[in-house]
């Protein structure tokens, strides 16, 4: 009993706690937004940022522009989730000008907005610099909460949802591919049957990966199918499996299918694995965190919040996914029995 | 004649989602500092599922009704 149904129980009580964790955890304080494309140089200029989840007693210390070298606000007014600072940055003869980051650090805590705002050299502005050399601490993550990343914001909490899926969609695979090897060696009509199940559940879940992927896409990214080597290569894999549905269905003696499907599929998953996960990280240049140099997720993609959800969302949506192809191997089984009756 | 209406009604809804500036900043999906393409998401995954099951629906049904003309 605990064997056979102990899995899915796992998986529906996973799957609440992600949910309902990863829906309801709040997100850091960070900034969302700054009502500034660009500043003329040695001039006040008041910019009004938009802080988000700000809590109750919230404190700013210092906001600041630029990196190491930066210039430091004069005057900071934090009032209902928006910081007026005013800045009044001095490049003169030896700083050029271009787009500065933010910085805020309120309640000891550093908040970061990349590319914030471009300072422009006004003409009158041929004295000496008034930047100051800035150490700007890494996330002290003291605070309990999802981390606030810029483009993200909210939309971090899609990691739990959309990640899973593809995680899912290689694990069936990679059972598919356990129970071809099994036909290929016993000729066991079942683990063909078995097999096929995992496949057909592993493309449902690679086009939920697309779909959810590509929504996702649309608001941080830009677009909704970007110039990316991860979407190409996905592209690609899902029309291989496409390929294998069509084959299959088009064969009518059973041997021959099994034979054929379990063959092509050993064949297939290693380009498809080669094509979502080594050619990115060949490429070295993909918008998906850890594709370019480093190896998986690092401790700059996942804090340890986030790791408290993200593997049992993995665990969870496996779950989930071989109790359904589950659920299809034994409809199929039926189908074949009642065809040809024993 | 009700396909081509039902056609005419689905295409009348498609040309008022694509007239929606989905990409631009005040997007529906941008809305609660992006919450809501989480939201859209679980959706996604929620319909995916769905279609999973009337796909099984269909199956069972097309197995119960071959058991019935063999009986």
């Amino acid at each position: 009993m605990i064997k056979k149904h102990g899995f899915k129980v796992i998986g529906i009580l996973l799957l609440l706690y992600v949910l309902v964790g990863g829906l309801f955890i709040p997100l850091k304080t960070g900034i969302t937004g700054v009502d500034k494309f660009s500043i003329w140089s040695d001039t006040p200029s008041v910019i009004n940022i938009d802080i988000y989840n700000p809590g109750k007693d919230f404190q700013v210390q210092s906001a600041v522009l630029g990196g190491k070298w930066g210039f430091v606000a004069t005057k900071t007014d934090y009032k209902d989730g928006i910081l007026s600072a005013t800045f009044n940055p001095k490049l003169g003869k030896e700083r050029a000008e271009g787009v500065s980051d933010l910085y805020v650090l309120a309640n000891k805590e550093w908040m970061a907005f990349p590319s914030a705002v471009s300072i422009r050299k006004s003409a009158g502005d041929t004295g000496n610099t008034n930047a100051a050399p800035i150490s700007v601490a890494a996330d002290a993550d003291v605070k309990r909460g999802f981390p606030n990343r810029p483009i993200l914001n909210e939309s971090i909490r899609n990691l739990y949802y959309h990640v899973p899926m593809w995680f899912s969609m290689i694990f069936l695979l990679l059972l598919g591919a356990v129970q071809s090897v099994k036909y290929l060696r016993k000729g066991d009509l079942n683990a063909d049957l078995r097999a096929d199940a995992f496949i057909k559940v592993a493309v449902l879940a690679g086009f939920l990966g697309c779909a959810t992927g590509s929504v996702w896409a649309s608001v941080t990214w830009n677009s909704w199918w970007p110039r990316d080597p991860k979407l190409n290569g996905v592209a690609i894999g899902m029309l291989m499996y496409m390929a294998y549905l069509l084959l299959r269905s088009g064969m009518k003696d059973e041997y021959q299918r099994a034979r054929i499907s379990a063959i092509y599929h050993l064949f297939v998953f290693p380009i498809f694995i080669a094509l979502i996960v080594v050619m990115p990280k060949l490429s070295g240049d993909s918008l998906h965190p850890g594709a370019g140099g480093s190896v998986g997720f690092n401790q700059y993609d996942l804090d340890n919040t986030m790791r408290m959800f993200f593997y049992p969302a993995v665990i969870g949506w496996i779950a989930i996914f071989v109790w359904v192809s589950g659920l299809l191997h034994r409809i199929n089984k039926l189908e074949i029995q009642t065809d040809t009756p024993l | 004649m009700k396909n081509k209406s039902i056609f005419q009604l689905g295409m009348f809804f498609i040309a008022m989602l694509m007239a929606q500036p989905l990409l631009a900043n005040e997007s529906p999906m941008r809305g609660n500092a992006k919450f809501n393409v989480v939201a859209a998401v679980l959706l996604i995954i929620f319909l995916g599922i769905v279609v999973f099951l009337i796909y099984l629906d269909r199956k069972i049904t097309k197995l119960e009704k071959e058991k019935d003309q063999k009986q």
